[in-house]
């Protein structure tokens, strides 16, 4: 299985959303959208699945167009939406039965997720009323049985953010799909819900998943992905994959820990201070010889050293050094 | 047709969950149980506003006394009696002489020449008498000041009185019952212009009533549908669900089912109010002045027999033009709803096509009640309008069956122009966000998406 992604470009107007995408994922794994708000992220992913009309370019699933009706996909949208009236299991049921899902296999499907998102109280609000029904029936008086009240079917209305989030993140995963593209997918859960999400995003993976993330989480996208596209105004402004990204930066990032004040070292030796400490300095070098050069330096005067971390940029910095003043929102 | 049945995969699902969230809903269950009731009531409701709280058949008087005062001419109780025998209507009534009047009871009121107990409810005291001022025969009833006893109850007593006196006076010349039945038929009056004469006015009447029904219902169904199908497409763009339901399924299948569950739910509503009123009718036949349903189709065969199409074919052109004009309205009341982003502007959407159904609704009563020909021609081919007239001018023989197929044609061609003009903006229309879209946005959308000719 493969998706190719080729010259996808949109303009409303003369105003151009997005210019020559082109992205291939010849393997399983995890795909990242990234740019600044505007930069053409969600409209990419609108097209890719036919919502918005193309300009130019195609979108190809196993070498045939990509169709939502034919390729199993799975989609989180940045728009979270779930109807605010109506019960959670209707919802679920239908949402299942769009996807081709047949109802029985939904309620299977929709118990195992529940479980494991953790949402069982609201999509089976009589559970421990039926539990505590049997037990009552078992020892219980004629009277206490009777007291024993149904609950009314969960609706969105009543549901956090969080938990709705959750609802909508089932209604992806409900046809066990092949393709599975999240939009923001861990913004506004809390430390405890992003480990749950993250815990399935990192199963989906192993079960051999073709997923596509768009977020604003840096850490989360390194965490993750093998390839990235970055974009910035329209424009594709970095690709390709992560760890050649960052290789082709070098190892540049230097985490020093000593005991005392270095910074007659550092100036010495022409490294950038960026943050110091309490003695824990962050220092940006041009290359391995230069940070040799200021530990040799440290060495010589005996001065001890706890730690020396020469690592690649981050993700993060990558960013920001190629969408510039732009890349206000990133965390 | 390959790329259409793509388009409408997922059809019945959307189907069958609009139509169940429409029957779960409250608001909706609320509405029918009220409209059914509605149906209910209006049997018994109007039965007692037109006086006829009886059941039909016998008059609700239970004592008559009776007493006259007309020599040389005398009519009796022990006539009554004898005539109320042969009249149903009066087989329930009990005529006595007034002489039986109870004159030492709870004496209530004096009259000058004596006092006398006023009558129960459901009695009356009749006299005849002459004025001696005019020398004119006059029928005097009184009834009590609590008298359960309608008008017409009284009414059709004093009637009784007068045609029995008539009799018995006419009797004294020794005429047979041939002569007798002859002086004693009744008049039927009709006073009209030389132009109603010759428009044939009671066919006019019978027209307008019968477009006043049709165009009633038309736009009952037309006006539910709408509301419904607004309410349904409003309220999934406001949950910002579009996206996640796009990659499950096409937007014509999405507004198809949509238009579709509204329309099984509009039938069931308007289902079950025929239901009800059958019932009501069929119950209310049992103990008050109302006809039973097969009574009342026997007599609409009767008035129908100066409607000149009345046959299966006018319930067939009934059926095609009411599904012609939900189409219309729906359709219409779908691309309104897309093109909004927020549950407030459900309103200014729904006035829109609920004005131009009502506009329908007008234009047809005012071409009836002109009872121009041409006009009739004209509202029956123009679409929209076409659906509210076509129908019944057919019925009445104004226009015939080749103009009603040409109205059909030519609304159906208007059906099909919204579908298609629907299906090439639906999508772009879905994805929009911000103020609601005008119609003149919907023509330039139409046109960018026929240049690109790409979805």
């Amino acid at each position: 299985m493969s998706l190719v992604v080729k010259n996808l470009s949109k303009k409303y107007g003369d105003k151009t959303v997005l210019e020559n995408l082109n992205f291939t994922m010849e393997k399983p794994g995890v795909y990242a959208l990234l740019g600044t708000n505007g930069a053409g992220k969600t409209t990419s992913i609108r097209m890719m699945l036919g919502m918005l009309s193309k300009n130019t370019g195609e979108v190809l699933w196993n070498g045939k167009p990509l169709d939502t009706a034919t390729c199993n996909v799975g989609y989180l949208a940045e728009e979270r939406g779930l109807y605010p009236k109506y019960a959670l299991m209707d919802q679920l049921i239908y949402f299942a039965g769009l996807r081709g899902v047949p109802k029985a296999e939904a309620k299977k499907r929709i118990k195992y997720w529940a479980a494991r998102l953790e949402v069982e109280e609201y999509l089976y609000p009589n559970a421990s009323t039926d539990t505590s029904a049997a037990d009552t029936a078992q020892g219980g008086s004629g009277n206490a049985r009777k007291k024993t009240k149904k609950n009314k079917p969960k609706i969105a209305d009543q549901l956090s953010k969080g938990n709705q989030q959750k609802i909508q993140f089932m209604t992806a995963l409900i046809s066990n799909p092949e393709l599975l593209i999240l939009d923001e997918p861990l913004s506004g859960l809390d430390p405890v819900n992003t480990d749950l999400f993250k815990n399935i995003i990192r199963e989906e993976i192993a079960a051999g998943k073709y997923l596509i993330m768009s977020s604003h989480q840096m850490a989360t996208v390194e965490e993750f992905c093998t390839d990235i596209t970055i974009l910035d105004h329209s424009k594709v402004v970095l690709q390709g994959n992560l760890n050649d990204i960052k290789k082709s930066y070098g190892r540049v990032n230097l985490a020093l820990k000593v005991e005392q004040d270095i910074a007659p070292y550092i100036k010495r030796a022409g490294v950038t201070l960026i943050t110091e400490k309490e003695h824990e300095y962050q220092l940006k070098v041009t290359g391995e010889a230069q940070a040799n050069e200021l530990l040799s330096m440290l060495i010589a005067d005996h001065i001890p050293v706890i730690t020396f971390d020469l690592r690649e940029p981050s993700l993060h910095e990558i960013f920001v050094e190629k969408v510039g003043g732009d890349a206000h929102e990133t965390v | 047709m390959k790329q259409y049945k793509e388009q409408l995969t997922g059809t019945g699902m959307v189907y069958r969950f609009t139509l169940q969230q429409f029957l779960k809903n409250k608001a909706n269950m609320i509405s029918l149980v009220i409209m059914i009731l509605f149906a209910i009531g209006s049997v018994p409701v109007t039965s007692l506003i037109n006086g006829g709280g009886n059941k039909e058949g016998h008059s609700e008087i239970s004592n008559v006394y009776f007493g006259s005062d007309t020599e040389p001419y005398a009519l009796t109780y022990t006539d009554l009696q004898n005539a109320a025998a042969a009249d149903a209507f009066w087989s329930e009534t009990s005529f006595h002489d007034d002489t039986e009047i109870e004159l030492t009871g709870d004496v209530t009121r004096d009259v000058g020449y004596g006092s006398f107990t006023a009558p129960a409810a459901r009695d009356v005291y009749a006299g005849i008498f002459v004025n001696p001022q005019t020398g004119m025969y006059q029928l005097s009833i009184i009834a009590a000041e609590d008298t359960e006893l309608s008008d017409e109850d009284l009414a059709a007593l004093s009637t009784f009185l007068m045609e029995q006196f008539d009799q018995v006076r006419y009797r004294t010349l020794n005429i047979s019952d041939e002569q007798l039945a002859f002086v004693m038929s009744s008049w039927e009056s009709d006073t009209q212009s030389f132009d109603s004469y010759l428009e044939d006015e009671n066919r006019f009447d019978t027209q307008y009533i019968v477009q006043l029904i049709y165009s009633i219902v038309v736009m009952m169904v037309s006006v539910l549908s709408v509301s419904y199908i607004i309410r349904t497409v409003i309220e999934e763009k406001a949950s910002k669900l579009i996206e996640l339901l796009m990659v499950s399924v096409k937007p014509l299948a999405l507004i198809v089912g949509k238009i579709l569950a509204a329309m099984t739910y509009v039938l069931m509503t308007m289902g079950g109010m025929v239901l009800g009123y059958v019932v009501s009718r069929a119950v209310c036949s049992q103990f008050m002045a109302v006809a039973p349903l097969t009574d009342m189709f026997a007599g609409s065969f009767t008035f129908s027999g100066s409607l000149t199409n009345m046959s299966i074919v006018f319930v067939i052109a009934v059926v095609i033009s009411l599904l012609l004009a939900f189409l219309t309205f729906a359709i219409i009341a779908g691309l309104s709803a897309t093109g909004c982003s927020s549950t407030e502007d459900t309103e200014s959407a729904t006035m829109g096509v609920t004005l131009l159904i009502m506009a329908g609704y007008m234009i047809s009563i005012i071409a009836t009640s002109s009872g121009s020909t041409a006009l009739a021609y004209a509202t029956s081919i123009i679409p929209v309008v076409s659906v509210f007239c076509a129908p019944i001018h057919y019925m009445m023989g104004t226009i015939g069956i080749g103009v009603l197929i040409v109205s059909w044609v030519l609304q159906a061609a208007i059906v099909i122009l919204l579908a298609v003009f629907c299906a090439r903006i639906y999508t772009s229309l879905l994805m929009h966000r911000g103020n609601r879209v005008k119609f003149t946005d919907m023509l330039s959308m139409a046109k960018t998406s026929s240049a690109k000719g790409v979805q």
